[in-house]
C-alpha cells in the first residue's frame, strides 16, 4: 500500500513538475538546441535569453503593472466580498433568491460580455488605465470570492455572533472585532485565487490597456511570440520569470488554500 | 460624531481612498493617446493644435516589418511637426488584436488607424458604418500607387473603406544542400516530379517537408491552397462556390500524401514548430511568405532556394502563380473632424509612397499591394533569399489567396481538425470536402 502512495506521488510529480523543469531548461538553450534535442540539456548555460527579455522590453515595469492589478482587484473584491459574506450570517427578505443571483455571475461566460466591458470602461474614462482593468478583474471575479469568504463564515458558529451581541457590541463592531479576525482564513483563499487568476489574466488585459505604461507581463510574453516571429527559448524566459510569483504565492499560502476550500466542510 | 456617523465617514474615506489608488495607478506613461476614438484632439484640430492620430499595430519593432513602420511613422512626424503626430500603439499578439479592434467598432470606438486581414466572407467591419470612406480622397496621383483589381477588391457596397496594403506571396523555400545530398538537381515543375522528389529525400534519410495543424494549420493551408489551385484553377475557394467537389476531395487526397512526407510533429505543431524544422535544416521544404525571411540564420542563407509552385502541367493554372496571404489593408474610424480625416488620409499617402513602398520591402521585407519598381541590385542588396523571393514572387502570372483566408470565421476555426481527421485517416478525401462545405455554410 505504501508503496502504491509513493507510486501515485511519483506519477503525479511527474505530471505537474517535468513540464516546467523542461520550460526552465528550455529557457536556457538557443533556438537551433531546442528544436535539434528538445529534451537534451543546455550546450552552454547561458542567461542570454534572460537578458533579451529585460533588455528588450521594460519587462520591470510591466511586472509592477502586472503586480498592481493583482494586488488591488484582489483587495478591492474580497473586501466587498466579506461585506456581502457578512450580511448573509443574517436573515433577511429574499436571501436565497439575491444569493442566486450573486453566485449565478459564476456561470456567466466573460467573453460574452467583451463588448459591454470595453464600453462601460471607456465611457467612464478608464480606458487604457489599471484602474479600469482592476475594475472589471474585480467585478468578474466578485461571484467567486463571495462564494469562499461566504462558505468559510458559514463554518463560523452563531453562538459567537449571539455572544457578541450580549456583550453590546454592535453590528459593525462585531465585523470588525469579531467576524473580520476569525473570517481571514477564507479571505486568503479567496486572495490567493483572485491574485493568481489577475495575474495570468490576457483577455482584458489585451482589449483595455493600449500604451506601453498599462501594458501588462502576460500581454507582454506575446512580444516574444508574434505572428511574425516566434522566439521560443526567449519567450519561455519570460514565461518563467512570469510563472515564478504564482509559484511563490502558491506554495507559501498552499496550507491557506486547503484550508480555506476544506473549511465548513465538517461542522 | 454619532458612532454610526464615524463608521460611514470611516467607510467613505476607505472607498475615496480606493479609488484614489486605483486612479493613480492607472496613470499612463504617456506615450500614446488615450482616447481610441481621438474625439478629444477634435477641437484642438480645429483650434489649430497638433492633431494626434493613434495608429493599432501588432507589429512589434521586434520585428522586422515593426522597424520598418517605426521608420516611416518617425519620419512622417518629423515632416509634420506640430501639426501632426501619429502615435503607435502596439498589440503583438495578432489574434487578440483582430478581436480587439472588432470589439472596438462594435462599442462604437474605432481606431483611428489599423490594420487586418481582409476576409470577403466576414464584412462586418466594412458594413458597420464606422470605417472612412476613402473614395472622395482617391484622386489620379493615388489611385496610380494601387492596381485596379485590389482597389476593386476593397471596395464594399461601393464605398473604399480600406486602402490596399500588404499582400504578401506564399512561396517554396527548399534547402539546395539537402536537396543535393539527395541527387535532386533543381526544384521540381510538375507535382509528380515533387512526389518524385519527396522520395527521394526520404530514401536519403530527409524530411521532405515542414507541415503544421495548429492554429490556423498555415504551412499546411498553403500546400492545400497550391494543390487545389493546380487542380481546379485560381477561382476554386471564390465565395459562394461549394467546396464539396471532385476536385477539393482530389486536392485533399494529395495532402494526406503530403502528410506521410513531413515530421512526426506536424500534427498537433504550431507556426514555430514547422518554421523551425526547415530552418534548422530538419526539413528540405517549407511553403511560406517572405515573413520567414527574417528568420534564416547568415549560415543558412547561402543554402535556400526559392521557387513558384509546381503545377499538373494541365493549364488549369498558369506555371509560376502563387498562393498569397489575405490582403491586410489600413483603414481608419469615420472622424467627426474634418482636420483629423484629411491627416488621416495624409498619412496614408504618405505610407503608401514609393519611397515609403521602398522602405517596408527592403527594410521591413514586406510584400506590398502599392506599385514598386526595384532594380535587379536593389533587391539583391535585400538579401540573398529576399532577392530570389522578390523575383520569383513579381513573375507570377496568376494568383489565390489562401483557403484559411477566405472562409466563414466557423469553418477557419474547423479546418485544422478538419486537416488532421483527414492526416490520422479518420476521414477520407471526400469526407473532407463535404465536412469543410458544410462548416463553411
Amino acid at each position: 500500500m505504501k508503496g502504491f502512495r509513493w507510486l501515485v506521488i511519483v506519477l503525479f510529480l511527474l505530471v505537474t513538475l517535468v513540464p516546467f523543469l523542461w520550460l526552465i531548461l528550455a529557457s536556457f538553450k538557443t533556438s537551433s538546441e531546442l528544436f535539434s534535442a528538445p529534451f537534451k540539456l543546455p550546450e552552454h548555460w547561458s542567461w542570454d535569453n534572460y537578458r533579451s527579455v529585460l533588455e528588450s522590453h521594460p519587462i520591470p515595469k510591466y511586472f509592477f503593472n502586472s503586480l498592481i492589478l493583482a494586488v488591488s482587484s484582489t483587495i478591492l473584491a474580497v473586501a466587498i466580498a466579506t461585506l456581502v459574506s457578512y450580511a448573509f450570517m443574517y436573515k433577511f427578505k429574499f436571501k436565497p433568491g439575491l444569493l442566486l443571483l450573486i453566485t449565478f455571475g459564476i456561470f456567466i461566460p466573460t467573453n460574452a460580455f467583451l463588448v459591454p466591458y470595453y464600453f462601460i470602461v471607456n465611457w467612464i474614462g478608464l480606458y487604457d488605465s489599471l484602474a479600469g482593468v482592476a475594475l472589471v478583474y474585480a467585478g468578474v471575479s466578485l461571484p467567486l470570492s463571495i462564494l469562499i469568504v461566504k462558505t468559510y463564515m458559514e463554518s463560523i458558529q452563531h453562538e459567537i455572533l449571539e455572544a457578541s451581541f450580549i456583550d453590546g457590541a454592535s453590528v459593525h463592531r462585531t465585523f470588525f472585532n469579531v467576524i473580520l479576525p476569525i473570517s481571514y482564513p477564507g479571505m486568503t483563499t479567496a486572495s490567493i485565487f483572485l491574485m493568481i487568476t489577475a495575474w495570468n489574466e490576457l483577455l482584458f488585459a489585451n482589449l483595455l490597456t493600449q500604451s506601453e505604461g498599462t501594458r501588462t507581463l502576460q500581454v507582454a510574453i506575446r512580444f516574444f511570440l508574434s505572428t511574425f516571429s516566434a522566439n521560443y527559448p526567449v519567450a519561455f524566459a519570460a514565461m518563467v520569470i512570469a510563472v515564478l510569483p504564482t509559484i511563490l504565492i502558491y506554495s507559501l499560502l498552499s496550507e491557506k488554500i486547503i484550508g480555506g476550500l476544506t473549511a465548513g466542510a465538517v461542522k | 460624531m454619532t458612532r454610526k456617523s464615524k463608521w460611514l465617514g470611516a467607510g467613505a474615506s476607505l472607498v475615496l481612498a480606493a479609488s484614489l489608488v486605483l486612479t493613480g495607478c492607472g496613470s499612463k506613461s504617456g506615450d500614446a493617446g488615450s482616447s481610441p476614438t481621438g474625439s478629444a484632439s477634435s477641437s484642438e484640430a480645429s483650434s489649430g493644435k497638433e492633431i494626434d492620430l493613434t495608429m493599432l499595430s501588432s507589429w512589434s519593432t521586434d520585428t522586422e516589418r515593426g522597424k520598418a513602420l517605426k521608420t516611416i511613422v518617425d519620419k512622417f512626424n518629423q515632416e509634420n511637426a506640430g501639426k501632426i503626430k501619429v502615435s503607435v500603439d502596439i498589440n503583438p499578439d495578432w489574434p487578440s488584436y483582430q478581436e480587439k479592434v472588432k470589439t472596438m467598432i462594435a462599442a462604437n470606438q474605432t481606431p483611428d488607424l489599423f490594420n487586418y486581414n481582409f476576409n470577403p466572407n466576414d464584412l462586418s467591419r466594412q458594413q458597420s458604418g464606422k470605417l472612412l470612406d476613402f473614395t472622395p480622397y482617391m484622386d489620379a496621383e493615388w489611385k496610380a500607387r494601387f492596381s485596379e483589381q485590389d482597389l476593386q477588391a476593397m471596395t464594399v457596397d461601393g464605398k473604399l473603406t480600406s486602402i490596399p496594403f500588404e499582400k504578401a506571396g506564399i512561396l517554396f523555400y527548399y534547402n539546395k544542400e539537402l536537396f543535393t545530398k539527395a541527387g535532386i538537381a533543381e526544384f521540381p515543375k510538375t507535382w509528380d516530379e515533387f512526389f518524385q522528389a519527396c522520395d527521394k529525400l526520404k530514401a536519403a534519410g530527409i524530411t521532405p517537408i515542414s507541415l503544421m495543424t495548429a492554429d490556423d494549420a498555415w504551412h499546411t493551408t498553403n500546400a492545400f491552397t497550391y494543390l487545389a489551385a493546380s487542380i481546379a484553377g485560381t477561382s476554386v475557394f471564390e465565395p459562394g462556390k461549394s467546396l464539396d467537389t471532385p476536385e477539393v476531395a482530389k486536392a485533399a487526397e494529395y495532402l494526406k500524401k503530403l502528410f506521410d512526407n513531413t515530421t512526426p510533429d506536424a500534427l498537433g505543431g504550431n507556426y514555430s514548430v514547422s518554421s523551425n524544422n526547415f530552418l534548422t535544416g530538419n526539413s528540405a521544404m517549407i511553403i511560406d511568405g517572405p515573413w520567414l525571411i527574417g528568420s534564416i540564420k547568415e549560415d543558412m542563407a547561402s543554402k535556400i532556394g526559392v521557387a513558384a509552385a509546381p503545377t499538373f502541367g494541365d493549364g488549369k493554372v498558369q506555371p509560376g502563380f502563387t498562393v498569397t496571404d489575405a490582403y491586410t489593408p489600413w483603414a481608419a474610424g469615420v472622424q467627426k473632424d474634418k482636420n483629423k480625416e484629411q491627416a488621416i488620409v495624409k498619412f496614408l499617402k504618405f505610407m503608401t509612397s514609393e519611397e515609403s513602398s521602398k522602405t517596408f520591402t527592403l527594410e521591413g521585407h514586406i510584400l506590398l499591394s502599392t506599385k514598386l519598381n526595384l532594380s535587379a541590385d536593389e533587391a539583391n542588396k535585400s538579401g540573398p533569399v529576399m532577392g530570389q523571393y522578390i523575383q520569383t514572387n513579381s513573375k507570377s502570372p496568376e494568383s489565390i489567396v489562401n483557403i484559411v483566408r477566405t472562409l466563414k470565421p466557423g469553418a477557419i476555426s474547423k479546418l485544422p481538425s478538419i486537416i488532421e481527421k483527414l492526416a490520422l485517416g479518420k476521414a477520407s478525401p471526400e469526407e473532407f470536402a463535404k465536412e469543410l462545405q458544410a462548416a463553411n455554410q
